[in-house]
C-alpha cells in the first residue's frame, strides 16, 4: 500500500526518434488514465502540464533527447511512475505497435 | 495503403512498380508546350510525381472567422450544453471517419482520428472552455477558440521538426470541425465526387481527405502547404500527382473545369485545349507501354543466367532525391553524398541538422542498406569556410577524410548524426580518400569515441553498423589486404581512382582524352581490390561512374564485384545486361580484357562481348 500523500518523482529521457507526437501522447495519456486515483504532473524546463491531458502533453513539444520530469501523488502513484518509466525506456512508440 | 487505377498510372497490379514509372528512362516529353495550349497556368511546388488530366473538384473549408459576443447569465448553462452537444457530434463524426479510413485508406490514417477523439474528450480543453463561458460570459465559439488557440500557439512556437508540426494541424482540424458544428454548418460532402476528380483546396486535412472516395481522386492541388503536408504524403502513397503551394489555385479555377496537373513540375494547366489533351492521352499510352516493358524487368532480380546475384544500389546526390530514389526498386543506397550539407555556407552543419537528413534516408529505405559517406569536400568541391586561398593542386590537397581528421569536432558531429540514424534503419558508413591504414584507424577511433558519447547521452545506435573504406587511390589498392582486415567493406570510386592513377584531370580539356577507365592499369587495380576483399571475406562495390556504364558491367561482374551503385535511372539498363550473360561467360570476358595491354584493346574486347549477346554499349 503506497502512502497517499507521498510524492513519487523521476526524470525520464525521450528516446524515441519522433518525440512525443500525437500518437505517443495519446498512448501516454491512455496509460495514465488507468490509474484514476493518482495525480500526474509532467514538466519540461520548468513548464508543467497535467499528465492526464493530451492537450497538456502535446504542448510540452517533447522531442528526442528532451528531459522530462514526472511527478505523481495518490493511490498507485508509484506504480504509475514505474509504468511510465518503462514506456519511455522502451522507446515508446515501439511499445505501441 | 491501397493503390488505385488512374489515367496517369496504368494499373500494373503492383503498387511498388506503378510508383516506379517516373523512373522509366528517358521519361519522355509531351511533344507540345503546354503553356501555349491552355487558358492559364498555375505554378506550385511538386508534391507527388505524375500527370493527371481531370475535372476540378473545389473543396472549400469552413470559414474560421470567430466573433466574440456577450451572453446573459441565464444563457450560460444553455451555451455550455450547446458546446457539449457540438463536441459530442464531432466525436461521433470522427468515429465514422475512423471506420471509413480503416476501410478505404489504412490503419495508420485511421489512428489519427482516434487521437482526435481523445483531444475532443480532453478535460483541460473541455473544462477550459466551459470555465471561460462561465467566467467571461462569452459565446461558446469564442471560448473554445481561445482555449485551443493557446495550445496551438505554444506548439507552433516550440516545434523545430516538420513531423512534429503535424500536431498543430490536428488541433486545427478539430478546431474547424467543432466551430462548424456550433455554427450549424454542415461540412462539404465530397462523397458524390465524380470520376477523375482533381481536388483543389486551400489546404487539406486528414478529415477532409478521409471523406473523399479515393478511387475517384486522381490528383491534389492546394493553395498552401509543402512537400511534408498531408496532401503530398497521401498523394505519394496513392501514386497520384500533387501540386502544393499553388497560391491562388482555389480562386483561379471553376468547379468542373478541365485541368492538366503536372506533379513532376508542380504546374497546373487550366482548360487545356484539344491538342494538349490529345498529347497527354498519347503520353499516357506511351507511358503504359514503357511501364509494362520495365515491369517485366523489375520483377526479375539482377541475376546472371547461371543465377549469380549482383546487388544494384543507388547513388543519391541531394536529400531531395531520397523519396524518389526510395520508390525505385534498387537494393539499397551504395553512396549517399553529404557534401551538400557542408557547401555554400559559412558555418558547419550541426549534429541535429545532419541527423534529420540521415534519419530520413534510413527510414525511407527501411530494411535496405544505405551507405553514408562522410563529407568529401575539396578538390573541385570547395567549402567557403576552408578553401579561402586557392591551392596549387587541390586534388592533392585539403580534401575529404583529411579535413575530417583535422577538425575532430566537425567530424564527430557528422559521425554522431550517422550513428544515431543507424538506429532508424540499416546504415553503413564509409570514408572517402583513405590513403593509409593510420587514417582509417584514426577515423575508427573517432567512431568509438562518438559511440561512448552517445551511450552517455542515452541515444540509440546500431552497434554493428558496418564501416567501410572507399578505394580511390593507387595507395589504397596497394595496401588493400591490410585495409580489408579492419574494414567491413570496400567501395571503389572509379573516377578518383582513374584520376590519381593516370595523373589526369578530366576537367582539363588538354588531357581529358587521357582519362580512360578501361586503361589496363585501372583494370588491374580493380582486380587487386576485389581479390583483397575476397581473401578477407568482405564485400566490394563500385560506386563510381563505371558502375553505370553498360560496357563495364560484364567486366566488373566477371572480376567478382558484389554490387554496383549508380543513379536511379541507370538501374533498368544495367540489370538488363546482367540478366543476359552467365557468370562463367563474364569471367572469361574479364580474363580476356585483363590480358589486353591498351585501353582501346580492352574496349574492343568488351564491345565484341556485348555484340555477341545482342547488347548495346552506348
Amino acid at each position: 500500500m503506497t502512502d497517499r500523500q507521498q510524492v513519487y518523482e523521476t526524470d525520464v529521457l525521450v528516446r524515441n526518434p519522433d518525440g512525443i507526437h500525437l500518437r505517443n501522447a495519446a498512448a501516454l495519456v491512455r496509460t495514465a488514465a488507468r490509474f484514476p486515483k493518482a495525480e500526474l504532473i509532467i514538466s519540461k524546463d520548468g513548464y508543467e502540464v497535467n499528465g492526464k491531458s493530451i492537450m497538456g502533453v502535446l504542448t510540452l513539444v517533447a522531442e528526442q533527447g528532451a528531459q522530462l520530469h514526472l511527478r505523481a501523488r495518490g493511490a498507485d502513484a508509484q506504480r504509475l511512475i514505474d509504468t511510465l518509466v518503462a514506456m519511455f525506456e522502451s522507446g515508446f512508440d515501439e511499445a505501441l505497435k | 495503403m491501397r493503390r488505385r487505377r488512374s489515367p496517369s498510372r496504368p494499373d500494373t497490379g503492383d503498387a511498388s512498380i506503378a510508383s516506379f514509372s517516373p523512373w522509366v528512362p528517358g521519361a519522355d516529353p509531351l511533344g507540345v508546350s503546354p503553356e501555349e495550349h491552355c487558358r492559364a497556368v498555375l505554378s506550385g511546388i511538386p508534391g507527388s510525381p505524375g500527370l493527371s488530366l481531370g475535372r476540378v473538384y473545389l473543396h472549400t473549408s469552413a470559414d474560421l472567422w470567430v466573433e466574440a459576443h456577450d451572453i446573459g447569465e441565464e444563457q450560460v448553462d444553455q451555451e455550455i450544453a450547446r458546446f457539449l452537444r457540438a463536441v459530442d457530434e464531432v466525436i461521433a463524426q470522427r468515429r465514422k471517419l475512423q471506420q471509413r479510413a480503416e476501410e478505404t485508406i489504412g490503419r495508420g490514417e485511421a489512428q489519427i482520428f482516434e487521437s482526435h477523439i481523445m483531444l475532443l474528450q480532453d478535460s483541460d480543453l473541455i473544462n477550459g472552455t466551459i470555465g471561460r463561458i462561465r467566467t467571461e460570459r462569452k459565446n461558446a465559439e469564442y471560448c473554445f477558440y481561445v482555449a485551443l488557440q493557446r495550445a496551438i500557439g505554444m506548439i507552433a512556437r516550440l516545434e523545430t521538426h516538420n513531423h512534429l508540426r503535424e500536431r498543430a494541424v490536428d488541433l486545427e482540424d478539430i478546431r474547424s470541425a467543432v466551430l462548424m458544428e456550433l455554427s450549424g454548418a454542415t461540412p462539404q460532402d465530397p462523397s458524390q465526387l465524380l470520376d477523375n476528380s482533381i481536388v483543389v483546396a486551400h489546404f487539406l486535412t486528414p478529415s477532409d481527405t478521409a471523406r473523399m472516395p479515393p478511387e475517384k481522386v486522381i490528383g491534389f492541388v492546394t493553395d498552401a502547404g509543402g512537400p511534408t503536408s498531408h496532401a503530398s504524403i497521401l498523394a505519394r502513397s496513392m501514386g497520384i500527382p500533387a501540386a502544393l503551394g499553388c497560391v491562388s489555385a482555389t480562386a483561379s479555377v471553376e468547379p468542373g473545369a478541365t485541368v492538366l496537373l503536372d506533379g513532376f513540375t508542380g504546374k497546373v494547366y487550366i482548360e487545356p485545349d484539344e491538342v494538349l489533351q490529345d498529347h497527354v492521352r498519347r503520353w499516357m499510352e506511351r507511358q503504359a507501354v514503357r511501364v509494362a516493358a520495365f515491369v517485366e524487368l523489375l520483377r526479375v532480380p539482377a541475376e546472371t543466367l547461371d543465377g549469380h546475384r549482383v546487388r544494384l544500389e543507388l547513388n543519391i546526390e541531394l536529400p531531395e532525391g531520397i523519396a524518389r530514389a526510395a520508390a525505385c526498386p534498387g537494393d539499397g543506397v551504395g553512396l549517399f553524398r553529404t557534401e551538400f550539407l557542408f557547401m555554400a555556407r559559412d558555418d558547419w552543419p550541426g549534429e541535429e541538422e545532419q541527423y534529420a537528413v540521415y534519419a530520413q534516408l534510413a527510414e525511407a529505405f527501411g530494411e535496405r542498406p544505405v551507405t553514408i559517406r562522410t563529407m568529401d569536400i575539396g578538390g573541385d568541391k570547395l567549402s567557403r569556410r576552408l578553401h579561402v586561398n586557392p591551392e596549387m593542386n587541390p586534388f592533392l590537397g585539403w580534401r575529404a577524410i583529411r579535413i575530417s581528421l583535422a577538425q575532430p569536432d566537425v567530424f564527430q558531429a557528422q559521425l554522431a548524426a550517422v550513428l544515431r540514424a543507424s538506429a532508424r534503419g540499416n546504415v553503413r558508413l564509409m570514408f572517402p580518400l583513405v590513403t593509409s591504414l593510420e587514417e582509417f584507424r584514426q577515423a575508427l577511433d573517432h567512431v568509438r569515441e562518438v559511440r561512448m558519447d552517445l551511450d552517455r547521452r542515452g541515444l540509440p545506435y546500431d552497434p554493428g553498423m558496418p564501416v567501410g573504406v572507399m578505394i580511390e587511390t593507387p595507395a589504397a589498392v596497394m595496401i588493400a589486404d591490410a585495409l580489408a582486415k579492419e574494414a567491413d567493406f570496400f567501395s571503389i570510386g572509379t573516377n578518383d581512382l582513374v584520376q590519381y592513377t593516370l595523373a589526369v584531370d578530366r576537367n582539363n580539356e588538354h588531357v581529358a582524352t587521357l582519362f580512360d577507365a578501361y586503361h589496363p592499369a585501372i583494370l588491374r587495380l580493380i582486380r587487386e581490390t576485389i581479390e583483397a576483399g575476397r581473401r578477407a571475406g568482405i564485400e566490394v562495390y563500385v560506386c563510381g561512374e563505371m558502375a553505370n556504364q553498360p560496357l563495364a558491367t560484364m567486366l566488373l561482374v566477371g572480376l567478382g564485384i558484389d554490387g554496383l551503385s549508380m543513379a536511379p535511372g541507370g538501374i533498368p539498363e544495367i540489370k538488363h545486361h546482367i540478366t543476359r550473360f552467365s557468370l562463367a561467360d563474364a569471367r572469361r570476358v574479364a580474363r580476356e580484357a585483363l590480358a589486353q595491354v591498351t585501353g582501346e584493346e580492352v574496349r574492343r574486347v568488351l564491345r565484341a562481348a556485348l555484340a555477341e549477346r545482342d547488347l548495346r554499349s552506348w
